[in-house]
């Protein structure tokens, strides 16, 4: 073997031209591929956690089925029913939630549980009105999920009786500030008066303008639910395990209704989908290009190296060992390239990343890579290399030493 | 069985596919151990379709061929590689050396096939004796490019014997070489013949060369058509001979 490795990289280090000229290439394309790799799973990553990162991962709410009308058949049977009967489906209050957080809780993919109590209604101050969404949330629960805590911006996040948080836009808008009074009104009709413990600002205008944050038992008792909540938002670690879990609890519960992420935000996957996939195939095809480049080069290289491989074979060099010299010089190539390729790509990351700073341009993610991923670039990239040098390395092998000797 | 270094019998060989051309008819030699053999004969006469066949390079189209005691149609080609480098040398008219490589890492191919790992002490002492004997010895570093022809082909020299082979197979040696290098040449392969009682085969249209052999084996068409010693026939009747049998001086 070490003989083989030896001449593997004495005829890569005679034909000094020609290999600089494929290293270039090799560390060019793995360098691009790194780089384009990086920031467009940077993109995505920031992308998925403007959406999701502070947002409910999976909603369990409980549905009610009403039906809208039933065949007036003479006898009708309850398969007939079952199959001729359509319904309305409507969002109904979950009663006996408490079993079900608990429940909840022995996941261990699960970070955050929180029940939530929603509802639209008006806001006043004075003569103006604006409609709301109050969220009843337990604090501490909640937190996890919306990190509203961090991102208040005048006065306190406590929340207890009376006391509510509304976003920067609402109290810009209506001009109010901490300690105001304002009145409530459902659309039930009931009404009670609050006071601004604190403003925040969780990045998102919708949220800012719309949300009003109180205590849960105070937001049940406005709303009359009694003891009923909304929904319950669960986060997880991994956002992509959404589906499985969910699987797992619409076994649990078949009678409520269990949503993930993914299905509110559809389009948004579909997009992300499609770039990733583009980005793949223009990675495919840089390496494409590559990977025929060092195929011909090997290929001229058997060529020039005919009489010399004959001469091998005629002292006793085995035609497979012979193949495997070229399928190492596949591998040197595709191995030191895509190490050089790394730096490149680094450097071109940390050059757009400074490029971008000077220039003022705010760029809202960051470019993340992590050490496997180079480890599997250059895996990829040897793997690939060493595919290429097969089509020269077989034409090697099968080289006839008589030929090569006869015509001198 | 061992006491031929090479058996020959009935070799044929045919080449092409659609139209046959019979190049050799029913060769059969024997050759002891340690015999410095001519092969001569007219251009296209199957010297070195003879030679390539006693080489394993090539196959022929029937007949026997034992080595050493060995029969070579019964060996797969991988066990023929092994062969080939434990006990052949092969020199040929183009020295076919590595370019880029030194005489020493020239010398040392042969060798390095068969060992993994890097030479060892006792091996590099024999690359460098082996250039000494063929009067390299200053320039066992010197890159092939700065060689003379002559000092090329004593490289390849060299190079056949580093595994210490018992059969030499020589194809026009010298074809490519003026006179003097050619005459140090053959000096050099007869020393080494005599030294270490390997056995030659050189394939050769150099009167001086075949007048110094044990034994002439001429060809003509495909068939032995003399094989004779030059000793018993005299160095004058000899020489005088040669002339008729294709040699140029
Ligand atoms: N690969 C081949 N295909 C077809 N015919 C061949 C091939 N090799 C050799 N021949 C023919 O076989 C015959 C013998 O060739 P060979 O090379 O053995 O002759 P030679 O005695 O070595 O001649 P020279 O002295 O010119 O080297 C020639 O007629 C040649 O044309
Ligand atoms: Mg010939």
């Amino acid at each position: 073997m070490s003989f083989d490795f030896f001449l593997a990289w004495r005829f890569l280090k005679e034909a000094k031209t020609q290999t600089l000229l494929t290293l270039l290439a090799i560390t060019i394309g793995v360098g691009v591929q790194i780089f384009l790799a990086s920031l467009i799973t940077g993109l995505q990553f920031s992308l998925l956690d403007a959406t999701v990162g502070s947002s409910s991962h999976i909603n369990i709410t409980s549905e009610l089925a009403i039906p809208t009308s039933i065949l007036n058949s003479s006898q009708p049977t309850d398969d007939l029913i079952s199959s001729q009967v359509s319904y309305i489906k409507r969002d109904r209050d979950l009663s006996n939630w408490q079993p079900i957080i608990e429940e909840l809780s022995n996941y261990s993919e699960i970070s955050a549980i929180s029940p939530l109590v929603n509802g639209s209604s008006f806001l006043q101050k004075g003569t103006v009105n604006r409609p709301i969404q109050i969220k009843g949330i337990d604090p501490p629960s909640a937190d996890k999920i919306y990190k509203y805590r961090d991102n208040i911006i005048l006065g306190t996040s406590s929340i207890s009786g009376n006391d509510i948080l509304l976003g920067r836009e609402l109290s810009e808008d209506l001009n109010l500030t901490i300690g105001d009074s304002i009145q409530i009104t459902t659309p039930q009709g009931s009404q009670a008066i609050f006071s601004i413990n604190g403003i925040f600002d969780l990045g998102v205008k919708g949220l800012n303008t719309t949300w009003v944050l109180m205590d849960i038992s105070r937001a049940q008792n406005l709303l009359q639910k009694k003891g009923d909540i909304s929904v319950i938002e669960i986060q997880i670690s991994d956002v992509f395990s959404s589906e499985t879990i969910a699987k797992d609890l619409r076994t649990k519960w078949p009678e409520l209704k269990i949503e993930t992420w993914q299905s509110s935000n559809k389009q948004l996957l579909s997009g992300l989908k499609s770039q990733s996939s583009s980005s793949l195939v223009i990675q495919f095809f840089v390496q494409l290009a590559v990977l025929l480049g060092i195929s011909s080069v090997l290929a001229i290289s058997v060529v020039q190296k005919s009489k010399l491989i004959g001469i091998l074979k005629a002292m006793g060099l085995k035609n497979y060992r012979v193949g495997r010299i070229f399928l190492l010089q596949g591998l040197l190539l595709g191995l030191l390239g895509s190490i050089t390729g790394c730096l490149v790509g680094y450097g071109l990351i940390r050059t757009f990343l400074y490029a971008t700073s000077i220039s003022g341009a705010e760029i809202s993610f960051v470019i993340t890579t992590t050490p496997l991923s180079y480890l599997s670039s250059i895996t990829v990239a040897t793997l690939a290399s060493i595919l290429a040098a097969f089509l020269p390395a077989r034409r090697a092998s099968s080289f006839n030493p008589i030929e090569v000797i006869r015509n001198g | 069985m061992d006491k031929y270094m090479v058996q020959l019998h009935n070799i044929i060989k045919f080449y092409g596919d659609s139209v046959k051309n019979q190049v050799l008819f029913d060769v059969t030699l024997d050759i002891l151990p340690g015999t410095f053999v001519s092969l001569i004969g007219p251009s296209g006469s199957g010297k070195s379709t003879l030679l390539n066949i006693l080489g394993t390079l090539d196959q022929s189209s029937g007949g026997d061929l034992i080595i050493d005691g060995l029969s070579m149609i019964s060996l797969s080609e991988n066990e023929l590689a092994d062969f080939r480098n434990r006990a052949m040398g092969f020199i040929f008219q183009f020295h076919y050396l590595f370019p880029d490589f030194t005489a020493m890492e020239n010398v040392l191919l042969p060798y390095r096939i068969s060992h993994s790992g890097f030479p060892d002490q006792r091996i590099l002492e024999r690359a460098k004796y082996l250039l000494t004997k063929v009067g390299l010895e200053n320039k066992l570093d010197a890159r092939i490019n700065n060689l003379s022809g002559g000092q090329q082909q004593r490289v390849a020299i060299a190079r056949a014997l580093i595994n210490q082979p018992k059969l030499i197979l020589a194809d026009e040696p010298t074809g490519n070489l003026d006179t003097k290098s050619s005459d140090q040449i053959i000096q050099l392969l007869r020393e080494i013949n005599k030294e270490q009682g390997s056995t030659f085969i050189v394939v050769t249209h150099d009167r001086s060369i075949a007048a110094r052999s044990d034994r002439i084996i001429e060809l003509v068409d495909g068939r032995i058509n003399n094989d004779f010693s030059p000793q018993e026939l005299g160095q004058a009747k000899t020489w005088e001979g040669l002339g008729s049998y294709s040699c140029r001086d």
